[in-house]
């Protein structure tokens, strides 16, 4: 058996071609039971995102016959290819040549790094692990998973949740509004229950605002020049709207100022900021300037107890925290490659499972079969007596097989080792006749 | 001795081992060894209370009713009270980094108390009662959430300048946010001006119940009053949130500087005030002591 997977990534696919092979989720029923009913195709799951669409398949080992094309080389994949192409209504040949297939090792490899999101666009995003076990669910809801995918997925979360847990590959935020949300999160400790206060009717404010917002912030005032434009945004975001002559007032109440307008001369002005902060008695305000020119006068930022943030120093923080992430690469692929190790000698033992259990059912056989002739010819012994023979026959055959089934569990089991299992299954059991 | 030398010592190197735990959860944030440096810290700490215990009971049996405490005690006291307030630190703000600045003072708090185990306190035959001794822990335990505050605002500091220079590395993850941190002042603050206010009340019982005259020009009771004057000034104005943020921190910063002077002012009268102060002629000293007739000496 082997685990194969084709698939495009934002790597290796533009997002047009990246939006027409994507799956909604209704379609990938159907498309899984049709990848299923492929010869040789026993199970399938299918990861759709926006960076990704693949396909992963537990399939009959090829027969020895040339492989053909793409990274990996694959057998199944010419006919995955006609399949996606038809489901999707796009040509083969469109997207053919930026499909990439792996099989067993390297497609377990693969499945762990999605999981843990080292193959993702953003380095250590947590939405990825979400969307593997999502599409996973989809695959067993419809019962295109069995043994093989079940496990190789199960121990892919596992995977991911150790990456996460023992490396700082998920630790600091690399997205402007993340690391606005975090910055303002370390100023002001839980945003819940906090009051914003957008300056300027610009959708970046409008953006940064709901970004804080799904942290718990209840009340957003908004001051605009244009009014009008203040109450759309404020009809958009369920907000207060303030007169512009009332900014001090609104920035008294505030504990998060996000500016955004596109005046070309600073809207906060230091001594403005100044009195402001006397008259909070110096309560902590946090200030996002997104406006280009920008909106505070950069000289506020040595007020005490203001904290401010324009793009640049937000985008500082990002390409640093990228940095830091990129430095746990190689913790996590170490992590990765113990954990594909640990996959791949379940999958030797998951593939020794028949051999053995025919082999136990056969010795099994003999000692009953031989111990019920015995005990035939032996009518004189007693309950305990024939107890006792019962257990010596038992534990001859228990000793007799512990050598042959412990070289056949601990046999790596792939590919050439199948010879070897061939070879053991007609040394022990004879032909099968 | 021998128990209380080796709890002392284990007390130390648990504690030792509780800040390099923290100090190693700081520099990769690992939630295992910081859960491990918690626990090393909560031995530590029940480790140097049994070195106390053990101390005091030892005493006790010696001096029936006197109120006996040497410079090993005192040091246990603090070192024990430093860690009941960590502990409570993190429970009430769930800053788990506490133990990182006070596992080391702690730490050398008792490996000074190990120092000056040999050294014996001679009982005070002019403080009997628990008055004293309630006094004594009241102002250990003020001075302790003190020593908290100082630090914290110490941190609220470091953070604020990190925040202002628009760092935020790895570190800074695992640090408290300001709003906890001033959070925590506020505890420290309120804790230490308690106890402090429950010191000056007893002291001035004691001073009532002694008719002791001199009491005034004694610089500890001064620099006591200055004390709480000053926290009480901090605390009110905190109540009536008109103190927040940075200047909090740095008027906390400021205000600790009376406790050095306090206990400055105390060094002259080897801790205890200057109309306490007694000097046992040398036949007296522990050793030689006829522990038979403990009360011998003169009562207020």
């Amino acid at each position: 058996m082997d685990v194969v997977i084709t698939g495009i990534n934002h790597k290796t696919a533009p997002v047009d071609l990246r939006e027409r092979l994507a799956f909604r989720r209704e379609e990938v029923p159907d498309f899984l039971c049709s990848l299923t009913a492929l010869p040789g195709i026993s199970e399938g799951v299918v990861l759709s995102t926006c960076n990704r669409t693949e396909i992963y398949c537990a399939a009959e080992n090829p027969p020895p016959s040339p492989c053909q094309g793409g990274p990996g080389g694959d057998f199944h994949r010419e006919r995955i290819v006609s399949l996606l192409a038809k489901t999707k209504q796009v040509p083969a040949e469109e997207f053919a040549d930026r499909l990439y297939a792996y099989r067993l090792p390297e497609s377990i490899r693969h499945l762990f790094r999605v999981a843990s999101s080292l193959d993702s666009m953003v380095l250590g995003e947590a939405q990825v692990l979400g969307q593997v076990k999502e599409a996973y669910r989809l695959a067993e809801a419809t019962g295109t998973v069995g043994k093989i995918l079940s496990g190789a997925f199960q121990q892919a979360f596992s995977a991911a949740k150790r990456v996460r847990s023992e490396t700082r590959i998920g630790e600091n935020p690399v997205s402007v509004s993340s690391v606005a949300i975090r910055l303002a999160e370390k100023v002001l400790g839980d945003l819940r229950g906090r009051t914003i206060l957008i300056v300027g009717a610009g959708k970046i404010g409008a953006l940064t605002a709901r970004a804080i917002v799904s942290k718990g912030a209840e009340r957003i005032l908004v001051v605009n020049r244009n009014k009008s434009r203040a109450e759309n945004l404020a009809r958009e975001l369920s907000a207060e709207v303030y007169p512009f002559d009332r900014l001090s007032e609104a920035l008294g109440e505030t504990d998060v100022v996000i500016s955004c307008t596109e005046a070309p001369q600073p809207v906060l002005r230091r001594e403005d900021l100044e009195s402001v902060m006397k008259a909070r008695h110096h309560g902590p305000l946090f200030v996002i300037d997104l406006a280009v020119p920008r909106d505070v006068e950069p000289a506020s930022a040595e007020i005490d107890d203001l904290y401010l943030y324009d793009m640049d120093a937000l985008e500082q923080v990002a390409d640093e925290h990228t940095e830091l992430r990129r430095g746990e690469i190689d913790r996590c692929e170490e992590i990765i490659s113990q954990e594909v190790k640990g996959c791949l000698g379940w999958m030797d033992r998951l593939e020794s499972e028949p051999l053995i259990r025919e082999l136990t059912e056969q010795w099994d056989r003999v000692c009953r079969e031989e111990l019920e002739k015995a005990l035939e010819n032996l009518p004189s012994l007693g309950p305990e007596e024939r107890k006792e023979v019962e257990l010596l026959a038992s534990r001859i055959t228990r000793r007799l097989r512990h050598v042959p089934l412990q070289a056949i569990k601990q046999s790596p089991g792939k590919t050439e080792d199948e010879t070897i299992k061939e070879y053991l299954r007609r040394l022990l059991l004879g032909n099968g006749e | 001795m021998q128990w209380q030398r080796t709890l002392i010592h284990t007390g130390f190197l648990l504690l030792l081992g509780s800040g390099v735990s923290y100090l190693h959860y700081l520099l990769r944030g690992s939630e295992k060894v910081q859960k491990v440096g918690l626990s090393l810290f909560v031995l530590g700490t029940v480790s140097s209370a049994f070195a106390f215990i053990l101390r005091y009971v030892e005493y006790a049996t010696l001096y029936p009713g006197a109120m006996v405490i040497g410079p090993c005690e005192t040091l246990l006291l603090l070192s024990f009270s430093v860690s009941l307030f960590t502990l409570v630190g993190i429970l009430a703000t769930k800053i788990r980094l506490l133990p990182l600045v006070a596992a080391p003072l702690i730490g050398i708090l008792t490996v000074s108390a190990a120092f000056t185990l040999r050294v014996e306190a001679t009982p005070r035959e002019n403080l009997i009662g628990s008055f004293p001794i309630v006094h004594i822990l009241s102002g250990i335990l003020s001075y302790s959430a003190f020593f908290l505050l100082f630090t914290v605002s110490v941190i609220y500091l470091v953070v604020e300048r990190e925040l202002k220079r628009k760092h935020l590395g790895p570190i800074l993850e695992r640090v408290p946010s300001l709003r906890d941190l001033s959070r925590t002042q506020s505890l420290f603050l309120g804790l230490g001006f308690l106890f402090l206010t429950l010191l000056i009340l007893l002291g001035a019982v004691q001073v009532w119940k002694v008719q002791q005259p001199r009491v005034f020009p004694d610089p500890k009771i001064l620099f006591a009053l200055a004390t709480w004057l000053v926290y009480g000034i901090l605390l009110g104005l905190r109540l009536k949130t008109r103190l927040l943020g940075h200047r909090m921190a740095v008027a906390a910063i400021w205000a600790s500087l009376l406790i050095v002077l306090t206990f400055l002012s105390e060094l002259p009268w080897n801790g205890w005030h200057n109309f306490l102060r007694r000097r046992p002629p040398r036949e007296e000293s522990l050793s030689n002591r006829d522990v038979s007739n403990p009360k011998g000496g003169r009562n207020f």
